[in-house]
């Protein structure tokens, strides 16, 4: 699916798969040790500071972004509610999902997902809701 | 109208098969019913809250209301789809790094 003007639909989440070379207990661990999230996020989890990365300049760096833990499976996927600390964006949620691929790497999938029921509620949304989902 | 609004908008499964119908094309209320379990004060309520978030307009011709997609509505979710698009593999990029970087 795509988004264009002359069949523009309803984009509720992007989605995005990567191969990455390190095997997923390591990726795992990106993923979920705050020290670690800062690093390649820029992004803090439930409040916890985020240290700056001097590789990176200033004009590259995205703007500040504070993560809750909604739910995890260890070792399988995690989801945080995503929020912007500067701007007007709402609030988003962000899914990582990790499967072992052939070569001893990583599958990793992104969702992030624009879902307004996150402003009123402290679940995430009902996973059964049928939604769309773009690929990136 | 804002970003808030308009994912709190299309939070809604009836509301966003609703927006995508019109997607399609303009449609007035009875069209936009066909083959949706929903009662016509439902649909008015739900394009209501469609057009308050600003993605769907309303034009009246004689007895007929005619609704369509509201292109600044659309507007604003492709800005939030284009940044986060370049957004990911931006970071991802840094993930790579940082994996090379961490010990097994």
């Amino acid at each position: 699916m795509t988004i264009g003007t002359k069949a523009p639909a309803a984009p509720v989440a992007l989605s995005f798969d990567f191969e990455l070379d390190a095997p997923p207990a390591k990726v795992w661990r990106a993923l979920t040790v705050p020290e670690f999230v800062a690093k390649w996020l820029t992004a803090r989890i439930d409040g916890e500071p985020a240290p700056s990365d001097p590789r990176e300049g200033p004009s590259s760096r995205p703007a500040p972004v504070s993560l809750r833990l909604l739910t995890a499976e260890p070792g399988r996927s995690v989801r945080y509610l995503w929020r912007e600390e500067e701007g007007s964006l709402p609030p988003s949620i962000v899914t990582f999902r990790i499967t072992p691929s052939g070569s001893g790497g990583t599958r990793f999938r992104v969702v992030h997902e624009t879902s307004g029921r996150v402003l009123t509620q402290r679940r995430p949304a009902n996973h059964n809701a049928p939604r769309l989902l773009l690929a990136a | 109208m804002s970003e808030a609004d308009i994912f709190k908008a299309l939070a809604d499964p009836t509301r966003r098969a609703v927006f995508e119908r019109l997607a399609d094309g303009e449609k007035n209320a009875s069209e936009l019913r066909d083959g949706l379990a929903i009662s016509q004060p439902a649909m008015s309520q739900h394009l209501a809250v469609l057009r308050s978030a600003g993605l769907v307009a309303e034009q009246r011709s004689g007895r007929h209301v005619n609704y369509r997609v509201e292109p600044s509505g659309l507007a604003a979710l492709d800005r939030w789809l284009d940044r986060y698009r370049s957004f990911w593999p931006e970071r991802v990029e840094a993930l790579r790094r940082l994996l090379k970087e961490m010990d097994q």
